[in-house]
């Protein structure tokens, strides 16, 4: 006889959650990603003759070069041709290093080598932007190319290290606006630039939540070395840790799937297995500080002599506390929404594995959260922690699923992104006239 | 414990929590507002050069041609265009918020540089700390 399946009660209630909360986070996303690429049309920043005459200081007045669309001559007081500058940006915005395009000068000589190449502008995360400016070696290692020769792809260069992809998306945006230049085409960025790095983090990614899965049949033990090995390749090698800088850079500018494979993958996992499994994979056994503040929970049952706090969500400061992520990431998505010039990487911890080029605020926020939770359990994590918000926001569990105040934000989040868009004139007379 | 004592012992609660939204709202201005004033300062830019271009423009029509000096700060050339008729009130200065000529020693921080002769212009402006570079480009043929 054929065993009766039965339906668990309320699935349809949430399933509908689930759709009801992706559809959100999707809108709200699209959202910001429309009016800000709009915006971005809106101010363009062309070349300017001040600009060129930094690096080249005898030119006198730059002039449209009628055979190459979009780039300009230099000219010298006695109209003699300097050499030609140009622009990576409109045509490579699409070319997204580790978190934004790049708008780099390029200035040719008169035999169509590189003399000077410059970084104008960049929308890529500013630490690694940072790091990329500050590599004398990086910008060098182009001077005295012809053009030609630069827009081969098999060309090798040096990455700049612990910023690869960012110069990495430079070097193919200069690529690409160089094949225009010499051959009339663009083509060279179609490629993907994926890495063994991108392979391992998909992995990373499937693995995680295939082992909660299989955790009873396993042992904890099978858990624990896949902390480990998250935690070695994400905080020690490659630094590709989920962060609101990077959610924030990604509503600006699309995903950069060709470019960084593996963190898309890795930032789809974790937000699609807490929708699905209501099991939050990613900041349990993936975020290296989760992994950190685990272990000091352990040290703390070791040790067994620390005294251990249980905030109460019913206590004004449980609850205040309680609510401070949430209100972080409010504070980053009208910071997105806005386009203000707010660094998202100073509200939380995540940058503490660009150590040493890390910033002091967010070594400080590791460490007081990874010291707090010896004391208090995942302190950072249910106090502190803007990202960690973002994923709990879809987060459905199979059961005892319901609508929660968050939706109802988030939903209103939604509704005022959408209208933001559509009112850009009451927006600007809101910035104009408020009384910062 | 009937209904009224349970939200009788809940009032001092929910006062708690009053306080508590209030105080994260204020933390979460107090951290967009410096930004918030770069954003001001971003859009009353914004506004200034889209005057100038507008007054240059109609400078263009009054007299046949740009302004031909080779770099003005953003006062000599409201001067200029306010003796053509081209633009009747100063704008407003982004970095003072003043109207341009109202202080003899504002801060001018907005450069125009034609570029060739009678075609297109630059308006250049630089932010505060003298980095970050905001240009404007309009031309007869519509560029």
């Amino acid at each position: 006889m054929a065993r009766r399946v039965r339906r668990p009660r309320g699935s349809t209630r949430v399933l509908g959650l689930r759709v009801y909360r992706a559809a959100v986070l999707i809108g709200i996303f699209a959202g910001i990603y429309s009016m800000l690429q709009a915006e971005r049309t809106r101010t363009d920043r062309p070349i300017t003759l001040r600009e060129v005459r930094q690096h080249a200081p005898a030119a006198s007045r730059l002039t449209r070069d009628a055979r190459h669309p979009g780039s300009w001559q230099i000219l010298a007081e006695d109209d003699a041709l300097l050499g030609r500058a140009l622009r990576t940006s409109p045509l490579a915005d699409d070319v997204i290093g580790y978190a934004g395009p790049t708008d780099t000068l390029v200035i040719l000589d008169g035999q169509d080598r590189i003399e000077i190449l410059a970084l104008r502008r960049s929308e890529d995360t500013p630490g690694h932007v940072a790091d990329v400016v500050a590599d004398a070696a990086f910008w060098s290692q182009w001077t005295g190319r012809a053009v030609d020769e630069v827009v081969e792809e098999s060309l090798r260069f040096d990455a700049v290290s612990g910023a690869s992809k960012t110069s990495r998306g430079i070097l193919r945006g200069v690529q690409r606006r160089l094949a225009l230049e010499a051959r009339g085409d663009d083509d060279v960025s179609q490629g993907l630039s994926w890495t063994a790095w991108d392979i391992v983090l998909v992995a990373l990614a499937i693995v995680g939540g295939v082992l909660r899965w299989l955790e009873r049949r396993l042992g904890r033990w099978a858990r624990w070395v896949y902390r480990a090995l998250s935690f070695l390749v994400l905080a020690m090698i490659t630094g590709d840790v989920l962060a609101l800088s990077l959610f924030g850079a990604w509503a600006e500018n699309g995903l950069p799937w060709r470019e960084t494979l593996g963190v898309v993958v890795l930032a789809a996992s974790a937000l699609l297995w807490p929708l699905w499994t209501g099991r939050s994979v990613y900041c349990s056994d993936v975020c290296p500080l989760g992994i950190a503040q685990d272990a000091a929970g352990h040290v703390h049952r070791r040790l067994g002599w620390i005294p251990r706090w249980q905030l109460r969500p019913e206590s004004g400061l449980g609850w205040m506390l309680g609510m401070l992520p949430g209100f972080l990431l409010v504070t980053a998505g009208i910071a997105v929404c806005l386009a203000l010039s707010l660094d998202l990487a100073n509200l939380e911890a995540f940058d503490v594995v660009a150590w040493p080029n890390a910033r002091a605020i967010a070594v400080g926020l590791a460490v007081v959260g990874v010291a707090a939770s010896l004391f208090v359990p995942k302190a950072y994590c249910r106090f502190g922690c803007p990202t960690g918000s973002l994923l709990e926001l879809v987060r459905t569990p199979h059961r005892g699923a319901r609508l929660r105040w968050r939706d109802g934000v988030a939903t209103l989040f939604l509704i005022l992104v959408w209208t933001l868009g559509e009112q850009r004139a009451l927006l600007e007379s809101w910035l104009r006239e408020g009384p910062w | 414990m009937n209904a009224a004592e349970k939200i009788e012992r809940r009032r001092p609660r929910l006062a708690i929590r009053l306080v508590a939204v209030l105080m994260l709202t204020g933390l979460g201005l107090a951290i967009l507002w410096p930004s918030l004033r770069d954003a001001k300062r971003r859009v009353l830019l914004d506004a200034t050069l889209r005057e100038l271009e507008l007054g240059l423009e109609r400078h263009r029509g009054l007299e046949g041609t740009l302004p031909s000096d080779p770099l003005l700060p953003a006062s000599e050339l409201i001067w200029l265009l306010r003796q053509s008729g081209a633009l009747e009130a100063a704008p407003i200065n982004p970095y003072t918020g003043a109207r341009y000529g109202e202080d003899p020693f504002e801060l001018d921080q907005i450069w125009y540089s034609p570029n060739e002769s009678g075609e297109t212009w630059t308006l250049e402006a630089l932010s505060e700390d003298g980095e970050r570079v905001v240009t404007s480009r309009r031309s007869s043929t519509g560029e």
